[in-house]
Order: C-alpha cells, then sequence, then structure tokens
C-alpha cells in the first residue's frame, strides 16, 4: 500500500519537475537567509554571516539533487531523457531508421495479423450468455465423423417433436427452418428471408428485445392471429425504425401479420443459421411435420451440470419413432448427434492456423534476426563514438541504456506501423477465417508485447559487445582495422544463414501448397460444372404429392424448350452446395453392416445425361415411370464399399418401409462436396416415396454462355407454371470454386508470407556483404595495388556470398524435410517432401542471393588503389 | 558535539513536529536547543529527510506565514506519521534499555 501511494507521489513530482525546483530553491534560500540573520544577530558583521551560512550548509545544489531524488521517479525521468537521446540519434540515420522499422514493422504486423486471427479462432466470440451450453443438435452421420462442424441440420419436425418430448438433458430446444417470402412495401413485393421459429427458439439463445413481446403460445396454434417478429437491422433498414411499428400490419407470405416485437440491435442469428429479417411462429407437432425440405436447424441448452458427453449417451439411447404413416424410414436409426455450437464459430480448420503460426513465427524469426543483424552493424559502425562516450566517464551502462532506449523507440515504431499491417492483413482474410472477434486491444497488446520481445532480441547480440568491449582497444583501433571484427563478422554470417535456412523452410512449404492446389483444381470431379445452372423454386406448402410431381415435370419440360438449353433434370441435392440428402438402409448380402447412412439424391431420367455422369454398369432411369417397380442407382464408391469386385446390378437396398430397391446401374463418382474423395452414393427415381415437396431443383445444361435476358425468361416460364414459385438461378461453377477455397486461401498466405521472407533475407544478405565490402576496402585497395584484377576481387565476394546462402540453404533444405511432414493433412496427392519443390526453392535462394551480392563484389571491383593507399 | 546516530534523525524529526508545524530552519534550531546544543543536524541531511518522510506520507508540507510574518515551507505530521512516531519512539527506548543492560550488567 505504502509503496503504491510513494509511486504516486514521486510520479507526480516527476511530472510537475519545474514546480518543485522552484518551491525548493526558495526553501533553501529561506534557509540560509535565517542562518545570516541568526548570526547577524549574535553580532556577526553580514559578510562573515554570510560565509559562514554557506559554509555550513555545504553544497546547495548537492543538497538539491538529493531532495529531489527523494521527489521523483529516477528512472522514469531517465528513461524519457533517453527516449529523447535516441530519438535525435535515429534522426540524425535516416536510412538506418527506416530499414530497422521497415523490417520490424513486416515481422510485427504478419505475426500479430496471424496471432488475432488464431486468438479469435480458438477462443471464438459467441454473442449468447453461457453459450458453452448451447449445442446444436444434428444427425450422427456414419460418413462425416471426422467433421468438426457437421451438416448442422437435423429435420423433421416429428424428429424435433420426439426429442423435445424425451430428452432430459436439455433445459430448452429450439428449432428453426428458412424459408423465402414476398413481402410487400408500399404496393411492391421482394423477396424477405424468413425464420420459421419454434416456441422456445429465442429462449434458447436468450434474445433480448429492442420492444414488443416474444411469441406466446397463443402465436403458434392461429389463435391469436397472424403474428411476426422482426430484425432490428431489418426495421430499420426497410421500415425506416417506423416508431410505430408495433401493431402495424406487415404483407409477408401473401398474409397480413400484425407485427409484435422488434429484436434487440445486438441480436444475431448463430453462424450456422440463416439470418431472418422476420421471425414468424412455427407450432411443431408430431404431426405437423410435413415432408421434404422442411429442414429444420435444432438449438439446444444442456441443462446446467449436464455435460455435452453425458448428453450425447442419451442421444445415443433415445427413441425417436417415424411419423404415423408412410415415409418413415427417412433418417430412421440415425441418432441425434451433438454438437458445440462453438464449432461453427472460428475457422474449423485447425491444421491450417498451424501451419500458419509456424509459418508467420519463422516470418517474424527472419524479421528479428535482420533487425539484430543491422543493429549490430550501427554498434560496430560508432564503436569510435561509443569508445568516445566511455572515455569521457559515461558508464557502460549508460551506454547500454542508449542501445535499449534506441531499440525500444525503433521496434515501438515498427509495432505500431505493423499494428497497421496487421489491421489491413485482418481485414482483408476475415472471409478465410470466418472471424467473429473484433480487432481490439488484446490486439495492441499483442503487438506491444511482440514489440518489447523484439526490442530485447534486437539489442542482445550489440550489447554482450559492449559490455566486453576494452576501452583502450577501441580507441586505438582504426575504423578499418577492427580487433575483433573478424568474429563480429562471423556472427553477422550466422544471421544471413539462418535467415536463409527460414526462407528456404517457407518458400518449401508454399511450393509444396501450391503444387497440391494445382493438382487438386484438376482433380477429375466427374461432372463438369461449367455450363451448368441450377435453378431453385420454393413452393406453397398446399401442393401434394401427386401435384408435385407433375409441377416437377412441367418445371423441367418447359425450361428444357428455353432458347440455349440443352437438357434438363430434376433433382433433389444440387451439387457443390453445402445440401446435402441421406438415407439409412441395410445392404443386400452384407447384413453384417447393418443400417449404413449414404448420401443420397432423387433425380429424373436426364440427371446422368444433363451433368454428364458415367453410367458404369447397367443403366439409369431411362423409360421408367411412378409406379414402377422400385429401383436404385449407386456410384462407384458405394459399389465398391459394399459389393467390393462383385457386381451389384440386381442386388438389394433394403429401405425397411420404403421397400426393397433393386440396383439397376452403377454411375460414377462425383467428388462435388469433398475433391479429395467420393462418398458413398444413392441416386432414386424423383417419383418414388417418399416424394418431397415443398422445393424443386432444375439443373440445366446450357449450350454455351446463357444470354442476359436468360434468368427472366427463366422466371417468365417457372411463373407460368405455378405463379407462387419463388425462382433463383445459381451457375454451378460459381459453387465448385468455393469448395477449394481453403486451400487456395492457404496456398496465396503461404505465398505472401513465403516471398515477403525472400525479401527480407536477401537485404539481410545484400547488408552483410555491402558492410564487409566496405570494411575490406583497404585490403582489396591493396591486393588491387598487388595486381589482383578485379573480375578476381569480384568472384571472391560472390564467392563469400554463395558460401552464406548455400549453407543456409542446405540447412534449410534439412529442416524443410523435417517440417514439411505437418503439411500432411493439407496436402492432396503430393509429397511433403516433394523433390522438385526442394529442388526449386534452393534454386530460388540461391539466384536471389547471387543478386544480393552483385552489387557489393561490383563495388569491389571499382575500388581505386590510389585513392585507399592515399587515405591511410 | 555528538554524532547523530544514524535512523535516530527521523525520529527526532518526528518528536519535534509532534508539538506544532514548523520549517526547516525551525527543525534545526529545536533539535539544538531541546539537545542542549549537544546536536547539530547539518542541512545536507536534514532536508533529504524532510523530503523523503513527506514522499512515505509521514509528515506534509504547507506553504503558510512563520512565527515572524513571513512565507514559509511549513512542515506538519500526518495521522500516519504519528503512528510512525510511536513505532520509532518504543523501538528506541527497548534499544536503548538494552544497550543500557549490556553496558551496565557486562
Amino acid at each position: 500500500m505504502n509503496g503504491i501511494r510513494q509511486f504516486w507521489f514521486r510520479l507526480r513530482g516527476s511530472a510537475r519537475k519545474t514546480d518543485r525546483d522552484a518551491a525548493m530553491s526558495e526553501e533553501m534560500q529561506q534557509h540560509l537567509e535565517l542562518l545570516v540573520e541568526r548570526d547577524i544577530r549574535s553580532g556577526m558583521p553580514p559578510a562573515d554571516a554570510l560565509e559562514a551560512a554557506q559554509r555550513r550548509f555545504g553544497g546547495v545544489d548537492q543538497v538539491k539533487e538529493r531532495c529531489r531524488d527523494e521527489h521523483r521517479l529516477r528512472w522514469v525521468e531517465d528513461f524519457l531523457r533517453d527516449i529523447h537521446f535516441a530519438v535525435r540519434c535515429l534522426r540524425k540515420n535516416p536510412g538506418f531508421t527506416f530499414a530497422m522499422v521497415a523490417t520490424l514493422a513486416i515481422g510485427i504486423g504478419a505475426t500479430t495479423a496471424i496471432v488475432t486471427i488464431g486468438r479469435s479462432a480458438v477462443f471464438p466470440f459467441i454473442p449468447y450468455p453461457e453459450s458453452e451450453r448451447l449445442v446444436i443438435v444434428t444427425n450422427a452421420d456414419s460418413y462425416d465423423r471426422q467433421s468438426q462442424a457437421p451438416f448442422p441440420f437435423f429435420s423433421f419436425s416429428y424428429r424435433f417433436a420426439a426429442l423435445r418430448q424425451t430428452a432430459k438433458s436439455f433445459s430448452s430446444l429450439g428449432a428453426e427452418r428458412f424459408d423465402q417470402m414476398n413481402l410487400v412495401l408500399n404496393g411492391v413485393p421482394a423477396p424477405a428471408k424468413v425464420d420459421w421459429v419454434s416456441g422456445d427458439f429465442f429462449g434458447v439463445l436468450g434474445a433480448k428485445l429492442e420492444r414488443g413481446r416474444f411469441f406466446v403460445p397463443g402465436d403458434f396454434d392461429g389463435t391469436r392471429g397472424d403474428v411476426a417478429i422482426l430484425d432490428w437491422g431489418f426495421w430499420t433498414n426497410r421500415l425506416g425504425g417506423d416508431p410505430n411499428i408495433l401493431g402495424r400490419d406487415i404483407y409477408v407470405g401473401g398474409k397480413s401479420r400484425h407485427v409484435v416485437g422488434i429484436l434487440a440491435k445486438t441480436f444475431r442469428m448463430p453462424v450456422n443459421f440463416s439470418s431472418g429479417e422476420v421471425f414468424l411462429p412455427e407450432g411443431i407437432s408430431p404431426t405437423s411435420g410435413l415432408w421434404p425440405f422442411r429442414w429444420l436447424q435444432v438449438v439446444g441448452r444442456l441443462k446446467a451440470g449436464i455435460s455435452r458427453k453425458t448428453a450425447q449417451a442419451e442421444m445415443n439411447l433415445i427413441p425417436i419413432p417415424g411419423p404415423s404413416g408412410a415415409d418413415a424410414t427417412f433418417l430412421k436409426g440415425i441418432n441425434p448427434r451433438l454438437v458445440p455450437l462453438a464449432a461453427y464459430y472460428g475457422i474449423g480448420r485447425e491444421d491450417i492456423f498451424w501451419i500458419f503460426l509456424g509459418a508467420v513465427g519463422f516470418l517474424y524469426a527472419i524479421s528479428c534476426s535482420n533487425a539484430a543483424s543491422l543493429m549490430l552493424t550501427r554498434t560496430i559502425g560508432r564503436r569510435r563514438e561509443l569508445g568516445i562516450r566511455l572515455a569521457m566517464g559515461g558508464s557502460r551502462r549508460q551506454i547500454a541504456r542508449l542501445l535499449i532506449a534506441e531499440s525500444l523507440v525503433l521496434s515501438l515504431s515498427g509495432g505500431a506501423i505493423g499494428l497497421i499491417i496487421a489491421w489491413w492483413s485482418y481485414s482483408a482474410s476475415k472471409r478465410l477465417f470466418n472471424v467473429t472477434a473484433g480487432f481490439d486491444w488484446a490486439v495492441l497488446a499483442i503487438a506491444l508485447v511482440l514489440s518489447v520481445v523484439t526490442c530485447c532480441v534486437v539489442v542482445f547480440v550489440p550489447m554482450t559487445r559492449i559490455q566486453n568491449a576494452r576501452l583502450n582497444d577501441v580507441l586505438k583501433e582504426g575504423a578499418g582495422s577492427l580487433g575483433d571484427s573478424r568474429r563480429l563478422g562471423r556472427l553477422r554470417a550466422c544471421f544471413v544463414v539462418v535467415q536463409a535456412a527460414l526462407a528456404v523452410v517457407l518458400l518449401t512449404g508454399a511450393g509444396v501448397m501450391a503444387r497440391s492446389f494445382i493438382r487438386l483444381q484438376h482433380v477429375n470431379l466427374g461432372l463438369d460444372p461449367s455450363n451448368k445452372i441450377a435453378v431453385s423454386g420454393i413452393l406453397p406448402e398446399d401442393i401434394s404429392p401427386k401435384a408435385y410431381l407433375q409441377l416437377a415435370n412441367r418445371t423441367r419440360e418447359v425450361l428444357n424448350t428455353l432458347p440455349g438449353v440443352k437438357d434438363a433434370t430434376v433433382s433433389l441435392v444440387v451439387p457443390f452446395t453445402d445440401y446435402a440428402a441421406a438415407m439409412s438402409c441395410k445392404i443386400d448380402g452384407r447384413p453384417e453392416l447393418g443400417s449404413v447412412g449414404l448420401s443420397y439424391n432423387r433425380v429424373s431420367p436426364e440427371y446422368f445425361a444433363t451433368l454428364g455422369v458415367p453410367i458404369l454398369r447397367g443403366h439409369g432411369f431411362e423409360g421408367m415411370r411412378a409406379g414402377d417397380p422400385l429401383v436404385a442407382v449407386i456410384n462407384q464408391a458405394a459399389a465398391r464399399l459394399f459389393f467390393g469386385s462383385s457386381s451389384p446390378i440386381g442386388r438389394y437396398l433394403d429401405c425397411d418401409k420404403d421397400g426393397k430397391l433393386e440396383i439397376v446401374g452403377v454411375a460414377g463418382d462425383v467428388k462435388d462436396k469433398n475433391r479429395r474423395e467420393a462418398s458413398p452414393q444413392v441416386y432414386c427415381p424423383f417419383w418414388q416415396p417418399p416424394v418431397n415437396t415443398g422445393m424443386l431443383f432444375v439443373l440445366l445444361r446450357m449450350n454455351g454462355q446463357a444470354g442476359p435476358d436468360f434468368e427472366a425468361q427463366v422466371r417468365r416460364a417457372a411463373y407460368d407454371v405455378e405463379p407462387r414459385m419463388i425462382v433463383n438461378l445459381n451457375p454451378l461453377s460459381t459453387k465448385a470454386e468455393a469448395g477449394i477455397r481453403v486451400e487456395r486461401d492457404t496456398m496465396l498466405v503461404l505465398q505472401v508470407l513465403s516471398a515477403v521472407s525472400l525479401i527480407l533475407a536477401t537485404t539481410g544478405l545484400f547488408a552483410v556483404m555491402a558492410f564487409s565490402v566496405a570494411q575490406q576496402n583497404r585490403e582489396f585497395g591493396l591486393r588491387m595495388a598487388l595486381g589482383a584484377a578485379p573480375a578476381d576481387l569480384m568472384r571472391s565476394v560472390l564467392a563469400r556470398g554463395l558460401r552464406l546462402a548455400s549453407l543456409g540453404v542446405v540447412l534449410g533444405l534439412c529442416a524443410a524435410w523435417g517440417l514439411m511432414s505437418l503439411l500432411k493433412s493439407v496436402l492432396y496427392k503430393t509429397s511433403p517432401h516433394d523433390p522438385s519443390t526442394l529442388a526449386t526453392a534452393a534454386f530460388l535462394l540461391i539466384a536471389v542471393a547471387l543478386l544480393a551480392c552483385w552489387l557489393p563484389a561490383k563495388r569491389a571491383s571499382k575500388i581505386d588503389p590510389a585513392l585507399v593507399l592515399r587515405s591511410e | 558535539m555528538a554524532e547523530l546516530l544514524s535512523g535516530t534523525l527521523d525520529l527526532l524529526v518526528l518528536r519535534v513536529l509532534n508539538s506544532g508545524p514548523l520549517h526547516g530552519f525551525g527543525i534545526g534550531e529545536r533539535i539544538h536547543v531541546l539537545s542542549n546544543e549537544a546536536l547539530d543536524v547539518e542541512e545536507g541531511s536534514l532536508y533529504p529527510a524532510l523530503y523523503r518522510m513527506e514522499a512515505k506520507g509521514w509528515i506534509e508540507a504547507e506553504w503558510g506565514q512563520s512565527e515572524r510574518g513571513r512565507k514559509a515551507k511549513l512542515y506538519s505530521l500526518t495521522k500516519e506519521g504519528r503512528r510512525q512516531l510511536e513505532t520509532e519512539r518504543k523501538n528506541w527506548t527497548q534499544l536503548a534499555v538494552a544497550i543500557r543492560d549490556i553496558l551496565e550488567n557486562a
């Protein structure tokens, strides 16, 4: 306590230096006067009295200084003076200052950026109270167990209703399904994002309201009329923040709905949910579940004290009944799987984060060693100056303090600029990492800590030199004949070698990633996405399965007649999108497998021809109609997995109540969800039960580019078939590219990091060579005078540079050999020790090193011996 | 003139100030007089001690009027200073008794 008070007292004293000194002078002056007065009173002549008083008091300035020491933080004042002096020294040397600040800014900036992004990946910010208790309920999928954040859909209403009734681990469960509806504002219809939510949904997330109320039980059974809750952003942007919104009606989805609440400004839907603008109440009961595409997303809040593991154990045993009636097998036997909500936040790809962290660590090491090398050079250059300071009575401590102050100024300015670089790259890479945490004080702290660490690293080597320097040697030596310059040179050479080695590792990493990416890009997807367009239609709920089949056929036929369309097919699933369907069945002849889950698609007979997926064995669905025996086509991966080398044609998939499906054909693999390998897949004719209504996808193969008014034509055609259908168009190729985005961005980041590291390492080499040539000026002059040809000198400088670079390359290759295995998880069909990549990295570094030595070598060959000798 | 035992100056200053605010010169004079002119505190020790004690919060300084009506920096005891005085006085008594015992009984 006392210590802290004293600290503040002294800090205040340091801050009010001039006030303090004035008061002190006055106090001492008065004391002197009182002394004199006393002596005069006792009979001393005034002149003697003054002299006696002064003698008695001793050195007033010394006393003052000792008093000052009691009232200030000496180190603070000294530190500020050191900083002030350091800034002056640095301003006299703009070239050095610029090089240092630039190097440090790059190192600190890159590291800060990656650590910031990593922080939000490891500790994502999830904007709900007690978010660790929130889980997403998905379906256990036998082929996707390794995925950390699996497909978040649960489906269907009856499953949700059963779960809500039986599960005991949750304090509350909420369901949501997304929708799109026309919203009519001032007579103009426009699509709006709609989320249907179950009773508890907002409660689970702990949502707050800006005004109004949440849904109440009467809203779900319709006894209180049609109501809606609005998103804050929607209310302010689309409705102009109308203050009288509560009680007003909005016309959405063909109905007038009463607005009862506005969500709080801070409320966000979880990232894996659609961010709805309008929320409508969905009453969910075991019988209300209509089929298809009524995909539900379910979020649950675990009871306090119940771990996810305990809850999952309950999920594994929970009986989830089918709905009464037909269509019961879909997802039967597939139990709920609980995934922490956090899994959908952050990067979801920890391996890539660690790769980035490693790479940026290397870059940071290069920039630090570069800075240390520059600082060392400067210290050597200043040996005379520092020697004179020593000789004039400056202590080693003071000189060390000056060095620390200088490197602190440098690394803090480097850190400040680095922060700008970090902010810039953070915004640029936000998209890549699904970052939710902001750029905040913690980042500033990271940059600051890095700056100080850098400062310590940078100043360490020159400090040891100063501690060991002998004053006499320093003063005796001429600038060109430093006693232990050889040892210093070796130290600097070490820096160069390390930098080259680190750069080689980064180059190799970037190279291997690029090679893997190119392979991944040219993977045969089994389906050419170019010239394919997916038309999706959202249908009203009251369409019966029979009407749906007619509608699907009609739409397909109508779209097929549009100009430019070559083929058209109905499909339940659009390749390359996140939407997936799964079914479970037993395999004929493989009872030991039990019930297996398979990716699942329901298509019209034109599907295989339209998308160019080959039928390798048997046949497709051509010529079949509704009412024919149940059939299926499986893909090669499924055939291999379940039937091995024997033919699957004529075998059965036993789907319980849905009946036995006879396998009539084997189609080629399509790697639309995962480029690395195809998952087992089943295709059925789209008319086979269970028929899905609600949403319709038609895939089109185009004759070349679609015309500019093609979209309008599609909409018109769809409108003629069913005016209530909401239509969207998406080319498949953009979706296909999105599938390798993570790999592409990883490659880009590594390429940027390795390019920067190459530049840093090269400038480091250049600086060392230029400096050593300058130091050996006299030696070169002498050799020239003794008859050495300029070409010889040049060669000797180049040889020295190359020796350093090659040593670095060899070390770097060894390190790369060991470290590249860490990349294995992200590489595709590329050896982490790919010899040609290693060779390219080595060659690149040597080539750049030659370039860096060229200028110093040229300078060495241009030395005028007469000039050098005369200067001696 | 007796040498001041190190560490006792604080005690003397605190004791003198216990009877009321004084300026630096007055403190020195008072110690001089009260010790029957045996002790003479040097300014070179007095002022650093005063400043130190002020930083520690035992005494506080204020510009005010001295007895002869001139402006002076007057030091006075704080609550904490009074506590400190008590502790130091107790310590000193114990020490003095101990030393006397040794000197008389050895």
